[in-house]
């Protein structure tokens, strides 16, 4: 609405413009310096934003607990094989979409975004019942695969919307001299997609990380915790503590060195977006 | 998904499962529908094994009495619809649901898809004239949105702690009393918990479909002289409408089912004040391991989405 004013933009304007972004910035970006404040502060002085004198005691008691780096190792484990795992079927099945053209194409769309609107919610009783069944608990197979499934519908569905920026010219020449659709799907994928792929990656490291639900059904071996299953039960304890904002602290680090890895590539893709129609 | 298979399109998806077994069978090329539709192969099997098999499963659990524990514990006996009767018997479930339409509005609504709108506005303005700050509460908006659920109910419980909490120190260094946020207003605390981390699937969007709009329109427009509701209502409403009944949609469907930072944050408050319908089913199934009232609910949930689903596909249009 106010974009008319294109850039003669009075100075009130403007000052009000900054005025609402540094809002914007302190609000959302605030909370996380506040858990990284409380991290570092010692018990006694309470949480704060700013500790004089950083203090590691918290992170001595998180690691003096012998659970955290056997769940930080979990974590880890799980989540690289599912990135491998989801980024690859959600570029390849993204690649498919993008490119098949029949009538039934909206209904896979829609079902996709459906799927991934579905709430853990719907699935998390039946699943922790089924997989006892199936034999899929307690171990990083069910584990992998189930996060792999949870996250499929929104990836395949942000890669085939990264698909539809190749022209087709490209590609459909390998398939109709019969190569291939692997072919075919190799050679946009490399040069084309990769800030897609990437991107992909990058969120499926983040879901599969983050994930606690699938945790605390599929898994009930201590051994087998994650990291994200370890801070949520020392939450459900204590959750305003500072040795659980030194925990957070751990288990967002991974989280936010890949937004970091990706801030730039995402900002650089919307910036063509802009620059396509300006 | 009841919406889908009862779609007009259903018997194309079949046709195109006829012509790839066809294609197999007579060692002719498959047609290039059915390989393109091939790659989505194992995507599809992985879905269907933990979305489609759980959610029958639900369905077909939520007619025993199974427990894990007690009398009923493993007990698969066919009591037809008995777990919903009891559902429906129980006063505090349509106090659940009602704390779930607030939350949904609160959350979804008001918070998610309003709050989303109103930053892609800001930020594409802020674009548009060149502020510098705009990739920054771009990326503040964006991080929040990457915050693990259980994470984001932390933070906020450290924030509106009442003894130790940010709001309360803040509040007492310009005198004013503190308030038990948390204790007093837990469903007003899970909302802006819950809308600090939806914001951002909202804010993308809307950003995306307003910086489509080309420089040059809205200058056309103003040289024109066109009143700035008038630009609104001409240039900016129509790029946004298509997405937002879609962006209502997922956030409307993602918040019915959103408990985590609920639990974190208040449990469902001291006296169920914010107990939402997911997470009561979390609570029955996972606390007190009712496993098929636990799924009754689940399926409870499922319809809703569905309502939700078939409403968007009535008014909205599908992403092509």
């Amino acid at each position: 609405m106010s974009a008319t004013q294109g850039n003669c933009e009075s100075l009130s304007a403007r000052f009000l413009t900054t005025g609402l972004l540094v809002l914007v910035v302190v609000v959302f970006g605030g909370p996380f310096l506040w858990m990284l404040g409380s991290a570092f502060t010692s018990a006694e002085t309470g949480p704060t934003f700013w500790p004089g004198v950083p203090s590691l005691n918290n992170f001595r008691i998180v690691f003096d607990d012998n659970q955290t780096g056997m769940a930080l190792r979990n974590s880890v484990v799980i989540a690289a094989a599912c990135t491998v795992l989801a980024t690859l079927l959600a570029s390849l099945g993204g690649y498919g979409l993008s490119r098949v053209m029949f009538p039934g194409k909206n209904v896979i769309v829609f079902g996709l975004l459906l799927l991934y609107a579905i709430p853990t919610a719907v699935t998390m009783v039946a699943l922790f019942d089924l997989a006892s069944r199936l034999a899929l608990v307690n171990t990083y197979r069910g584990l992998i695969l189930a996060q792999t499934a949870m996250s499929l519908p929104f990836l395949t569905w942000l890669m085939k919307s990264f698909y539809d920026k190749v022209p087709r010219t490209l590609d459909e020449a390998v398939t109709v001299d019969g190569r291939g659709i692997l072919r075919a799907w190799l050679d946009v994928l490399t040069p084309v997609a990769k800030p897609g792929l990437a991107i992909t990656a990058g969120l499926a490291f983040v879901l599969a990380w983050s994930e606690v639900l699938l945790t605390i059904i599929l898994v009930s071996d201590p051994a087998k915790t994650t990291i994200a299953r370890l801070f949520f039960v020392n939450v459900e304890q204590a959750a305003g503590s500072q040795v659980v904002a030194a925990l957070g602290v751990l288990y967002l680090a991974p989280v936010l060195v890949v937004f970091l890895m990706l801030r730039g590539l995402i900002s650089r893709h919307l910036a063509r977006l802009r620059g396509s129609t300006a | 998904m009841l919406a889908l298979t009862n779609s007009p399109q259903r018997h194309d998806l079949l046709s195109a499962n006829e012509s790839l077994y066809r294609g197999t069978l007579d060692g002719f090329v498959l047609s290039r529908t059915s390989r393109y539709l091939a790659t989505l192969i194992p995507a599809a099997i992985l879905i269907a094994i933990f979305f489609i098999a759980p959610a029958v499963w639900a369905i077909a659990i939520s007619t025993t009495p199974l427990t894990l524990l007690g009398a009923t514990a493993g007990s698969t006996e066919f009591i037809g619809l008995d777990n919903y009767r009891t559902l429906l018997d129980d006063p505090d479930f349509l106090k659940y649901v009602r704390n779930t339409i607030v939350f949904t509005l609160g959350a979804a609504v008001i918070g998610a898809t309003g709050g989303g709108l109103a930053c892609a506005f800001l930020i594409d303005h802020a674009q548009r004239t060149g502020n510098r700050l705009a990739g920054t509460a771009f990326a503040a908006i964006l991080l929040a949105g990457i915050c693990p659920p259980v994470l984001t109910g932390a933070i906020w419980a450290g924030i509106l702690d009442y003894r130790t909490g940010l709001l309360n120190s803040a509040m007492s260094r310009i005198g004013l009393a503190p308030v038990d946020w948390l204790g007093r207003f837990p469903m007003l605390s899970v909302i802006v918990a819950e809308s600090w981390r939806s914001v951002a699937l909202a804010m993308i969007v809307f950003t995306a479909a307003l910086q489509l709009i080309p420089r040059d329109v809205y200058e056309a427009a103003r040289i024109d002289g066109g009143s700035r509701w008038s630009v609104f209502r001409s240039i900016t409403l129509p790029a946004i409408r298509p997405v937002g009944a879609l962006v209502l949609m997922m956030t409307t469907i993602l918040a019915t089912g959103s408990f985590l930072v609920n639990q974190v944050l208040t449990s469902g408050g001291t006296s169920r004040q914010s107990e939402t319908i997911a997470l009561y089913a979390y609570h029955v199934a996972f606390t007190d391991f009712r496993i098929a009232f636990g799924a009754a609910i689940s399926v409870v949930i499922l319809g809703i989405t569905a309502c939700f689903a078939l409403i968007f596909l009535r008014v909205g249009r599908v992403p092509g």
